[in-house]
């Protein structure tokens, strides 16, 4: 299969997620969940009616969801970075990696580059706006 | 003390060498930090605070309302070139500056949006001057039921973004507000959908699922499609700033207009800036003659917001001095510096310290001022930036964008949250569900809320018709929605015919 029906399957997560909310929402009293449940309702009737329409949805070519795939991991190959060697060197290294890659440049102009966004990034946010978020770094728990 | 004395006598204060530095400095500083992504007006202001012990007053407030003004405008460029809103007040700008600027009009989009802003803070200041003697009771007959259809109002602008499916863009509606009401409840204290996270108790923080839904989405398209960053669909730019000038200048009344709403959204406490700017938008839209040119590249979507913007700092001066009730998040930090100032709010700001509240509004004036000229002389450089190479665009503005939503509050997990927007944002952008309603609806949801209970709670399930300046409003959003689809449905028509 060489075609994949991206949209319905993005409605269908969409509903999922309402559905979801939905009854989570049952769970809270009845002041809390005042607009939560009716919204979350609304959301869900939409995206039935949405599934349902006769309308053509799109359709990806599996290529062009692999260049997606290929995308989202390497944002999210940049927010490992993050995690691991902090802001300012995973910002260095993402971008010689990156220029690397694709700019097709030699190591030394990549490193170079990188290395003046790094600085750039790092003496804007830590010296000119002193910015330290180091000081409270907190995780997701 | 006369309005006219206090006036003249406060901008005898102003006109000092000290003072015009300080406001420089302000406005330099101010636009370094709109430019980047994430850091509204509050990081500015908060970043000021230490260096302004040891300064008099007056100086002082220039450098920190200054920046505060700069700021505002430097969120507006980035969103008209990068569709990037820099905070939350320049959501509206993203509309129709961006696709501004996809079609070679960046430069006539900065143009309009540094005099719309310009124009806006000087109408606001003098309708401030004349109106200081009414603030008072219009302030107080404004209720929470009010608010809540003034927000409901701010609601109704979604079919405008719901190019060809009202459905899809209903969905989006949902999912922001439904994206809004994760953490901890305001009225009841319950923790909602909160996964078990102490993170997620505080809720979605605004600044970071913007940077996601906007920013790295842009970005990942960017990736996957490799063109430039802005798809120009006419070509190179092809605009100039004189004309975005005069663009501001042809639509006069729609500045008035905007700035007259933008100084009232500021006087009564509690609505926001945020709100402002999609509240400028609907009314440009519903007044408007060619409402389906919006959303697709229409200056008069840059006009309204911004004008609104430059006034609404005027008019939030007035609760945060008179009252002490900050008008929105800027104005709580800019409360703490007046009394760090020795500035002590009270009834006594409109009547004996009269000029301290001129010398303020001066000082918005000045600072837009100075805020134009610097931003029309930088804004030829800046409208060439989205047509960079993507593959050096990408690197550089996910690292800006990432260490942004890290580096506010610094939560690592607002990476990650900032990152999962990005995704959804992605394909929302994809698969055509509006982004802009999405956002509308998480900015506004938190507003109807809190003043729906509110409003239940003072006046009983059918508060809308027991007062009558909530009749008179819900009167108002029906006729104006009504028009506009009416309007909307009679174009479609002949456009078929």
């Amino acid at each position: 299969m060489s075609k994949i029906n991206g949209e319905k399957f993005f409605i269908i997560c969409l509903l999922v997620l309402s559905i979801c909310y939905f009854l989570g929402s049952l769970a809270f009293g009845p002041n809390a969940r005042l607009l939560p449940l009716p919204v979350s309702l609304v959301s869900i009737v939409l995206c039935i009616l949405a599934i349902a329409s006769r309308r053509e949805s799109q359709v990806d070519k599996k290529e062009s969801i692999q260049r997606e795939l290929k995308g989202i991991f390497l944002i999210l190959f940049f927010v490992a970075l993050i995690a691991f060697v902090g802001p300012a060197v995973g910002s260095g290294i993402f971008c010689m990696i990156y220029m690397l890659r694709k700019q097709n440049l030699n190591i030394l102009k990549s490193l170079a580059t990188s290395i003046c966004v790094a600085l750039f990034i790092y003496y804007i946010f830590y010296h000119f706006l002193q910015l330290t978020p180091d000081s409270n770094f907190q995780l997701l728990y | 003390m006369d309005i006219i004395d206090a006036a003249l006598s406060s901008l005898n204060l102003l006109l000092t060498y000290d003072v015009m530095i300080m406001l420089c400095i302000g406005v330099i500083y101010g636009l370094c930090v709109g430019l980047m992504p994430g850091l509204g007006g509050i990081v500015a202001i908060a970043l000021l605070l230490p260096f302004t012990i040891g300064f008099g007053v007056i100086p002082t407030l220039g450098l920190l309302l200054g920046a505060h003004i700069a700021t505002i405008w430097g969120g507006s460029v980035t969103s008209i070139l990068f569709n990037v809103p820099g905070a939350a007040k320049s959501l509206a700008l993203v509309f129709d500056g961006h696709p501004m600027t996809r079609n070679g009009q960046a430069s006539r989009a900065l143009g309009a949006s540094a005099m719309a802003a310009l124009l806006g803070g000087i109408i606001g200041a003098i309708f401030l001057a004349l109106s200081i003697p009414l603030v008072r009771p219009i302030m107080l007959s404004i209720g929470p039921s009010e608010y809540l259809i003034l927000a409901l109002w701010g609601l109704s602008i979604i079919a405008t973004f719901s190019d060809g499916s009202m459905i899809k863009g209903g969905i989006a509606t949902c999912l922001g507000m439904m994206a809004a009401y994760v953490g901890m409840d305001p009225i009841t204290g319950t923790p909602r959908f909160w996964m078990d996270s102490i993170y997620l108790l505080d809720g979605i923080y605004f600044p970071v699922a913007m940077i996601g839904l906007f920013a790295i989405s842009e970005m990942l398209k960017l990736y996957v499609k490799q063109t430039s960053f802005v798809e120009r669909v006419e070509g190179e730019e092809t605009s100039t700033l004189l004309s975005g000038c005069m663009d501001a200048f042809k639509h006069w009344w729609l500045v008035i207009r905007s700035s007259l709403l933008g100084l009232w959204i500021g006087v009564l406490p509690g609505i926001g800036a945020s709100v402002g700017g999609i509240a400028a938008y609907a009314q440009a839209v519903q007044t408007s003659k060619n409402p389906e040119k919006f959303g697709k590249g229409a200056v008069e979507g840059v006009i309204a917001p911004d004008a609104t913007l430059g006034a609404n700092e005027g008019g939030g001066l007035l609760p945060t001095l008179a009252f002490g009730i900050p008008g929105g998040e800027s104005m709580a930090i800019l409360l703490v510096a007046f009394l760090s100032m020795g500035i002590v709010p009270g009834p006594q700001m409109l009547t004996t310290d009269l000029d301290l509240v001129f010398a303020m509004v001066w000082i918005i004036v000045f600072a837009n001022i100075f805020t134009a000229i610097i931003g029309l002389a930088i804004s030829p450089k800046l409208s060439k930036l989205p047509g960079l190479n993507p593959n050096i665009m990408i690197p550089i503005v996910l690292s800006v964008c990432l260490f942004g939503a890290y580096v506010t509050r610094g939560y690592f997990a607002d990476v990650i949250l900032a990152f999962l927007f990005g995704v959804i944002g992605y394909y929302m952008d994809k698969y055509k569900f509006s982004r802009a309603n999405f956002v509308i609806g998480m900015v506004l949801a938190e507003m109807i809320e809190r003043n729906l209970h509110i409003s239940l709670g003072l006046h009983g399930n059918y508060f809308i018709f027991t007062q009558p300046v909530s009749i008179f409003l819900l009167f108002l959003l029906f006729l104006t929605t009504g028009l506009s689809l009416k309007r909307k449905n009679s174009k479609k028509e002949q456009l078929s015919v």
